[in-house]
C-alpha cells in the first residue's frame, strides 16, 4: 500500500472526476459528496505519503510499472511530498468552504464544475510529483485547461479574461514544450534525473558549452515565467482571477503561480543543476531586475485598487516576484526563501482568497462595502487580519520567515535593489491592509446585507435596524468558516514550525555545497 | 542573655504588631517597642565591630556595625522614639503608629549599616515610612505634601544609588567608610548629593517645611527627629572635613533664619529651624577636626531632644486649638501653662541659654570653628545664634502663649474651658524638658559617649557663660523693642519648591502645547501625504500605461492620442489586449536567448 | 478630609483709644526686665570674660553689640526676602 501512495494521491481525483461526470444525470445530489470524498482521499494519501517520506526517505513510483527512462516515474522527495499535502489540503479547504458558493455561481452546471475542479487539482498535484519532463507538460495543460474552464464562469468579463488567459497560457506551455523538445533532442531522455545526469556529462563547464541546451534553458524559463505571471508577462493574471467566481479563483489563484514556481525550482535543482542554471550572470541579473520590477509594479498597482479581489491579484504579482527573485539570487538563503515562500504564500493567498470570497458573498467586495466589517463578520475579519499580518511579514507568521530568508539571501548576494523592493513591498502591504482595517473598524456599514437572491446563510441574526449593528450580522455559516479558520491558524503553525520545515524539507534537497 | 540584638528589630516588630490594636493598647505596644529598642542599645557591646553580617551573592551586608558613633546616635534615636511614643500615646491611629515605628526602625537600621547597600535599603525604607507618616495627617494637603516628599526623596535615593553603584564599580567595595567616599569623583559626589538632600541642604531644603507641617500633631514629632539627623550621621561618617559642607551649612543657617523670621505657620517655622540647626552641624562636620565632629554629634543629640520638645509643644497647641498659624494663636498661657513651660525650656535650649542642653553642645561647634581660625565663619555662627533667640527662642513662646493677636482673644477664650494637653503628652514633654535641663546642667555622660578622641570640652567657663549671656540678652532686647516688626503676617515666603511645584505645572502646559501642536502638524501632514499618495496611485496604472504609449508617440502617427486613451482605459479596467502580453513574452524570449547564447 | 484652616484677616485693634499710651503695661514690664538683664550681662562681662579667639572679639561688649546688630541685620534681610518672595498662602492652590 505504501508503495502505491504517490499514485494514490492523484488517482482518487481522476476517478472522482469521471464519477462526477457520469453521475451528472443519475446521482446529482451525491456529486458534491463524491467530489469531497475524492479530495479527502487524495489529501489523506498525500499526508501519509509525506509522513512516510519524511521518516524513510524519498520514494520513486513507476507508473504502470515501466522503469525510466522509458516509463514515467513519480518522485516523492520531501519537497514534493509536502507540496502534495499542501496542494491537496488547499483544494479540500476551498472545496469545503465553497459549497453554497458553487451551487449559486454555477447553476445547473455543478457536476461540470466538480469534475473540472478535480481535474485541475489532479493536474497540479501531478505537476508536483512527476519526475518526467514531458509528463510535466501534459499535466500543466490538464491543470491549465480545466482552470480556463472554471475561470470562465463569473462576472461581466470573466469569459473574455479567461480567453486571454487561454491564449497566453497556451503560449507559455508551448514554450515549455519547445524547451523540453530541445532537451530531448540533445539527451534522448525525458526523465528528470536522467536528464540531469546527461546534461552534466554533456556540458561539464556550464550551459555555454552547448547552444541547444542553453536555448532549452532560456525557452523553458520564458515559458514558466509566462505561466506564472512574472512581470511583464503578467497582464492576464489580474483579469482572469478577479472576474471569475469566487470558488474558482480561490482554487486557481493560490495554486497555479506557486506550482509554477515549484516547477522553476525543480528545473534549477533537479534538471539543470544550480551551477548550470545560474551560470550566466547576465540572465541572473536580468531576472532579478524583472523580479524587482514585478514586486514594485504589483505593489504600485495594488494601491490603486478599490476592490479586495483585484488588490489580492496584484499582491500575487508581487509574491511571484519574491519567488523568482529568490530563486535567482544564487545562494542557499535565497533558494530556501523561495521554497519556503512557495508553501507560505500558498497558505496566505488561500486564506486571503477565501476571506475575499466570504466578504463578497456577505457584503460585496468593494472597499466601500466593507464598512463595519469587524462587527458584521468578525471571524472572517479575524482571518483577514491573520492573513494580512502574514503578508506584511509580522512574526511569528510564516510570511515573516520567508521574507527573512529572502532578505538574507538578497543581502548576501548584494542585490540591494531586490532587498529594497522586499522592504517596500512589506510597507505597501501594510498600507493596503490597514486601509481595509480602518474601513472595517471605523467605516459605516452599507445598507444592504449582501445579494438578496442568495440563500440566507444560517448564521445571520438580526435584520437591518437602526442602532448599533449586531455582531455576526453578515457572517457566513460555521461550515463555511471552519476551513477558513483552519487555514488562518495554519499560518501561525507554519511560522512556528519554520525551523523543522527548513531542516526536514528544504535542506535535504539543496545541494550541500550551495553557499 | 542575648549577646546583641539589633535595636531596630523591636521597632520593626512593634510596627508590625501595633496595627492590630486599638489606640490605647496600640500606643502601649509602640511604647514597649521603643523601650525595648532602648534596652537593645544598652546591651550592645561597647566598641563592637560588625556584629551581624550577611553575604548573599558576593555582597557583604553589614547590618550591625556598632561603633561609638553609631551607638551615640542609636541612643538618642531610641530615647527620642520613647519620648515621642509617650507623647503620642492613645492619640495615633494604627497606620500612623506602624509608620512612625517603621520610620524610627529604618533610621536605626541606617545608623548601624556598615555597608552602602544596607544603608541604601534603610534610607529608602525611611523615606517610605516618612511618606506614610505624612499621609497620616489626613488632609488633602497631607496627600499632596506626601507626594512631593516622595518625589524629592526618590530623587535623593536615586542619586545615592547611582553614586553607590559607581563607587562599587570603581573600587569593588561597598563598605561604608570615609575612605571609600574620599576621592571626590562622580560616585562620591552623587552619594554626597543624596545625603545632602536628606539633610535639607539649601537649595534642596524646601521639602522639609513643605511636608512636616502637614503631618498630624503627633506624627510631626517623629518626623523632626530622624531624617535630617541620619543625614548628619552619614555625613559625619562619610564626608568628615569636606569644605563644601561648611559652605552648605552656612547657607542653611542663613536660609533657615530668614525664612523662619517671616514664617507664620508654627510648625513650618520650626521646620526652618531644623534646617537652621542642622546647618550648624554641617559646619562642624565640614571643619572635620575631632572637636568639630564631636560638637556636631553633641549638637545632633541635643537638637533631637529640644526640637522634638518644640514639636511636641507645637503639636499640643495645634491639637488643643485647631489653629496652626501664629496670627491665629496667642494668649494660651492661662489655658496651657505646662505646655508653656515645656515650650520655654525647648526654646531656650534652642537658643543655647546656659543651663540648657543647647549651651553644652552648640558652643562646641563654635569653639571648633575658632580653633580652626575661621573668623568669618565663627562670626557668622555667633550672629546666627543671636538670631535664633529672636526667631524662635522668644518668638514662639511669646506669640503662642502671650502675644495679643486680634484673633487670639477668641482662641484663648475657646481654649480656656478645655484643655491642657493630655497626661501622656505632658509626661512626654516633661521628660524631654527634664532631659534638656539635665544635660544642660550635667553634660558629662553625654561627653563620655562622644565618639571622637578630642580634648575634653569645658562648657562652664565664666568667660563663655558671660559671652553667651551678653549675646542673648541684647538679642532679647532687640526682640522686646521690635515686637511689632517681628509679628507675623499671613502668607508664605516662596521657597525653592516653587520651581518644581510651579515648574511642574508650567512644564506640563508647555509639553501639552508642544506635543499637541506637533501632533496636529503630523496628523495634518500624514493626511495630506496620504491623500497625495492616494491620488498618485489611484490613477497610477492609467498614467503608467499612458506614459508607455507616449514613449512611442513618434511611431504611432495620427492614432497616437486615441491609442494613449485606450491604453489608459485598458489599464484602468484591466483588460489589456492579449497581443501585448504575447508580444512581451516573445520579446522576453528573444532577450533570454540573446543573453544565453 | 479636613481642610487646613486659613487665617482670618486681621482687623485693626478696636479696643484701644488713640490717645492711650503707646506701650501696654505688660510690655513695659518686659522691656524693663530685658534692659535689666542686659545691664547685668554687661556687668558680668566686666567681671569675667573669656579669651579672645580672634583679634576683634576681645573688646568689652563685643557680644552684646554682635547680638543686637545681628538681629537688626537679620530682620532687615528677612524684610527684603518678604518683599521679593512673600506671597499669599494660597499661591499654590490654583
Amino acid at each position: 500500500m505504501t508503495g502505491q501512495l504517490p499514485i494514490l494521491t492523484i488517482a482518487p481525483l481522476l476517478f472522482g472526476a469521471f464519477a462526477v461526470t457520469a453521475g451528472r444525470f443519475l446521482f446529482r445530489r451525491a456529486n458534491y459528496a463524491v467530489a469531497s470524498l475524492a479530495l479527502a482521499a487524495s489529501f489523506a494519501a498525500s499526508v501519509l505519503l509525506a509522513i512516510q517520506i519524511l521518516t524513510h526517505g524519498p520514494a520513486i513510483y513507476f507508473v504502470g510499472g515501466w522503469p525510466p527512462p522509458v516509463g514515467i516515474s513519480y518522485v516523492a522527495d520531501p519537497l514534493s511530498a509536502l507540496m502534495l499535502a499542501f496542494v491537496s489540503g488547499a483544494a479540500l479547504c476551498t472545496f469545503l468552504a465553497s459549497k453554497s458558493e458553487i451551487e449559486t455561481s454555477y447553476p445547473l452546471k455543478n457536476s461540470a464544475f466538480y469534475a473540472l475542479f478535480l481535474l485541475a487539482v489532479a493536474g497540479h498535484m501531478g505537476i508536483v510529483v512527476t519526475g518526467d519532463a514531458f509528463n510535466l507538460y501534459v499535466l500543466i495543460e490538464v491543470a491549465a485547461l480545466s482552470g480556463y474552464a472554471i475561470l470562465a464562469q463569473g462576472r461581466e468579463r470573466a469569459m473574455l479574461s479567461s480567453l486571454n488567459y487561454l491564449f497566453v497560457g497556451s503560449l507559455g506551455a508551448s514554450l515549455y514544450l519547445l524547451g523540453v523538445g530541445y532537451l530531448y533532442i540533445m539527451t534522448g531522455s525525458l526523465n528528470m534525473a536522467d536528464l540531469s545526469a546527461i546534461i552534466g556529462r554533456l556540458t561539464p563547464d556550464g550551459l555555454s558549452g552547448s547552444t541547444a541546451l542553453a536555448a532549452a534553458w532560456g525557452v523553458i524559463l520564458a515559458g514558466l515565467f509566462v505561466k506564472m505571471g512574472l512581470f511583464p508577462f503578467h497582464s492576464w493574471l489580474p483579469a482572469a482571477y478577479s472576474f471569475s467566481a469566487a470558488p474558482a479563483a480561490a482554487l486557481v489563484a493560490p495554486l497555479t503561480t506557486k506550482v509554477m514556481a515549484y516547477v522553476l525550482v525543480r528545473m534549477i535543482l533537479s534538471v539543470f543543476t544550480p551551477d548550470a542554471a545560474w551560470g550566466v550572470p547576465a540572465i541572473n541579473t536580468l531576472i532579478l531586475v524583472l523580479a524587482t520590477a514585478a514586486i514594485l509594479y504589483g505593489s504600485f498597482c495594488a494601491l490603486a485598487q478599490r476592490s479586495l479581489r483585484k488588490m489580492l491579484c496584484f499582491i500575487l504579482l508581487s509574491e511571484v516576484g519574491y519567488m523568482v527573485g529568490g530563486a535567482f539570487l544564487g545562494n542557499r538563503a535565497g533558494l530556501t526563501g523561495t521554497i519556503y515562500h512557495i508553501f507560505a504564500d500558498l497558505l496566505m493567498t488561500l486564506c486571503l482568497f477565501l476571506v475575499a470570497a466570504n466578504i463578497e458573498r456577505g457584503t460585496g467586495g468593494r472597499f466601500s462595502d466593507m464598512g463595519g466589517l469587524f462587527r458584521r463578520m468578525p471571524v472572517t475579519a479575524a482571518a483577514l487580519v491573520l492573513g494580512a499580518a502574514s503578508m506584511i511579514g509580522v512574526p511569528p507568521f510564516c510570511g515573516f520567515f520567508s521574507k527573512w530568508y529572502l532578505l538574507s539571501g538578497a543581502i548576501a548576494a548584494e542585490s540591494y535593489a531586490f532587498a529594497g523592493a522586499l522592504v517596500i513591498s512589506s510597507l505597501v502591504n501594510a498600507v493596503l491592509f490597514f486601509r481595509i482595517f480602518e474601513i472595517g473598524f471605523f467605516g459605516a456599514p452599507p445598507d444592504h446585507t449582501g445579494q438578496a437572491d442568495q440563500a440566507e446563510p444560517a448564521g445571520e441574526s438580526g435584520h437591518g435596524h437602526p442602532g448599533p449593528i449586531p455582531f455576526f450580522r453578515d457572517e457566513m455559516p460555521p461550515a463555511r468558516l471552519a476551513p477558513l479558520c483552519l487555514v488562518a491558524a495554519s499560518l501561525v503553525v507554519m511560522g512556528l514550525l519554520t525551523g523543522q520545515i527548513v531542516r526536514l524539507v528544504v535542506d535535504p534537497i539543496l545541494p550541500p555545497g550551495l553557499g | 542573655m542575648i549577646a546583641s540584638l539589633h535595636p531596630a528589630l523591636p521597632l520593626f516588630t512593634g510596627a508590625a504588631l501595633t496595627a492590630f490594636f486599638g489606640r490605647k493598647t496600640g500606643g502601649a505596644v509602640s511604647l514597649a517597642a521603643a523601650l525595648a529598642s532602648v534596652w537593645a542599645v544598652s546591651i550592645l557591646p561597647g566598641d563592637g565591630g560588625a556584629a551581624l553580617a550577611l553575604h548573599p551573592a558576593g555582597l557583604t551586608l553589614e547590618f550591625l556595625r556598632a561603633d561609638r558613633l553609631a551607638v551615640l546616635f542609636a541612643w538618642i534615636f531610641t530615647i527620642s522614639a520613647c519620648l515621642s511614643c509617650l507623647f503620642a500615646f492613645g492619640r495615633q491611629g494604627g497606620p500612623e503608629r506602624a509608620a512612625t515605628l517603621a520610620y524610627a526602625g529604618s533610621a536605626l537600621g541606617a545608623v548601624f549599616a556598615g555597608d552602602m547597600v544596607t544603608l541604601y535599603v534603610f534610607w529608602e525604607a525611611m523615606a517610605l515610612a516618612a511618606v506614610f507618616v505624612i499621609l497620616a495627617g489626613g488632609t488633602e494637603q497631607s496627600r499632596a505634601a506626601a507626594f512631593r516628599y516622595a518625589l524629592v526623596h526618590l530623587f535623593g535615593g536615586v542619586c545615592l544609588l547611582a553614586g553607590l553603584v559607581l563607587l562599587a564599580a570603581k573600587t569593588g567595595s561597598t563598605a561604608f567608610t570615609a575612605a571609600l567616599l574620599a576621592d571626590g569623583g562622580p560616585g562620591s559626589l552623587l552619594v554626597l548629593a543624596g545625603f545632602l538632600i536628606n539633610a535639607s541642604a539649601f537649595p534642596f531644603s524646601a521639602w522639609l517645611p513643605d511636608s512636616y507641617p502637614e503631618s498630624s500633631p503627633t506624627g510631626g514629632v517623629f518626623l523632626s527627629a530622624f531624617t535630617t539627623k541620619t543625614a548628619v550621621y552619614v555625613l559625619i561618617r562619610g564626608f568628615p572635613g569636606f569644605d563644601i559642607l561648611i559652605v552648605a551649612g552656612c547657607l542653611m543657617i542663613l536660609y533657615g533664619l530668614i525664612y523662619a523670621l517671616r514664617e507664620n505657620d508654627l510648625r513650618r517655622l520650626l521646620s526652618y529651624s531644623i534646617t537652621n540647626q542642622v546647618g550648624f552641624m554641617l559646619v562642624g562636620v565640614g571643619i572635620g577636626t575631632p572637636e568639630a565632629l564631636n560638637g556636631a554629634c553633641a549638637l545632633a543629640f541635643c537638637h533631637i531632644l529640644y526640637k522634638s520638645l518644640m514639636f511636641m509643644s507645637a503639636g499640643s497647641v495645634i491639637a488643643a486649638t485647631g489653629k496652626r498659624t501664629l496670627t491665629e494663636l496667642g494668649g494660651l498661657f492661662s489655658a496651657m501653662p505646662l505646655t508653656f513651660a515645656a515650650t520655654v525650656v525647648g526654646a531656650m535650649s534652642l537658643s543655647a541659654l546656659p543651663g540648657t542642653c543647647g549651651f553644652v553642645s552648640k558652643p562646641m561647634v563654635l569653639a571648633a570653628t575658632a580653633e580652626a581660625h575661621m573668623a568669618l565663619v565663627w562670626l557668622f555662627l555667633e550672629a546666627a545664634s543671636a538670631g535664633t533667640l529672636m526667631y524662635a527662642g522668644l518668638a514662639v513662646p511669646y506669640f503662642v502663649f502671650f502675644g495679643q493677636s486680634p484673633g487670639a482673644s477668641e482662641a484663648s477664650k475657646t481654649a480656656s474651658p478645655r484643655r491642657e494637653a493630655p497626661v501622656a503628652a505632658l509626661a512626654g514633654m516633661g521628660l524631654a524638658a527634664l532631659a534638656c535641663l539635665g544635660i544642660g546642667v550635667y553634660p558629662w555622660p553625654l561627653y563620655a559617649l562622644l565618639p571622637f578622641a578630642a580634648p575634653e570640652f569645658v562648657p562652664f567657663s565664666p568667660g563663655k557663660i558671660t559671652a553667651v549671656f551678653e549675646l542673648l540678652a541684647f538679642a532679647g532686647l532687640f526682640f522686646a523693642l521690635y515686637v511689632p516688626v517681628l509679628r507675623r503676617k499671613p502668607g508664605i515666603t516662596l521657597d525653592t519648591d516653587f520651581f518644581y511645584r510651579m515648574g511642574g505645572r508650567l512644564l506640563y502646559r508647555l509639553a501639552d502645547a508642544f506635543t499637541g501642536s506637533v501632533n496636529t502638524a503630523a496628523a495634518d501632514m500624514a493626511a495630506r501625504a496620504a491623500a497625495a499618495l492616494n491620488r498618485l496611485t489611484a490613477q497610477g496604472p492609467q498614467r503608467l500605461a499612458a506614459l508607455v504609449v507616449t514613449l512611442f508617440f513618434p511611431l504611432l502617427g495620427k492614432n497616437a492620442h486615441r491609442l494613449r486613451d485606450e491604453a489608459a482605459l485598458a489599464a484602468q479596467t484591466w483588460t489589456p489586449p492579449v497581443g501585448v502580453t504575447l508580444a512581451a513574452a516573445l520579446l522576453g524570449l528573444c532577450l533570454f536567448l540573446i543573453l544565453l547564447l | 478630609m479636613k481642610k487646613r484652616p486659613s487665617s482670618p484677616a486681621s482687623p485693626p485693634p478696636a479696643d484701644r483709644h488713640p490717645a492711650a499710651p503707646p506701650v501696654a503695661a505688660g510690655r513695659r514690664l518686659a522691656l524693663r526686665l530685658t534692659a535689666g538683664l542686659c545691664l547685668a550681662s554687661l556687668g558680668a562681662g566686666l567681671v569675667a570674660h573669656g579669651p579672645a579667639h580672634f583679634g576683634f572679639d576681645g573688646f568689652f561688649g563685643f557680644h552684646a553689640l554682635l547680638g543686637f546688630l545681628a538681629c537688626a541685620a537679620l530682620v532687615l534681610a528677612s524684610g527684603l526676602a518678604g518683599v521679593l518672595l512673600g506671597r499669599g498662602e494660597d499661591v499654590y492652590d490654583r
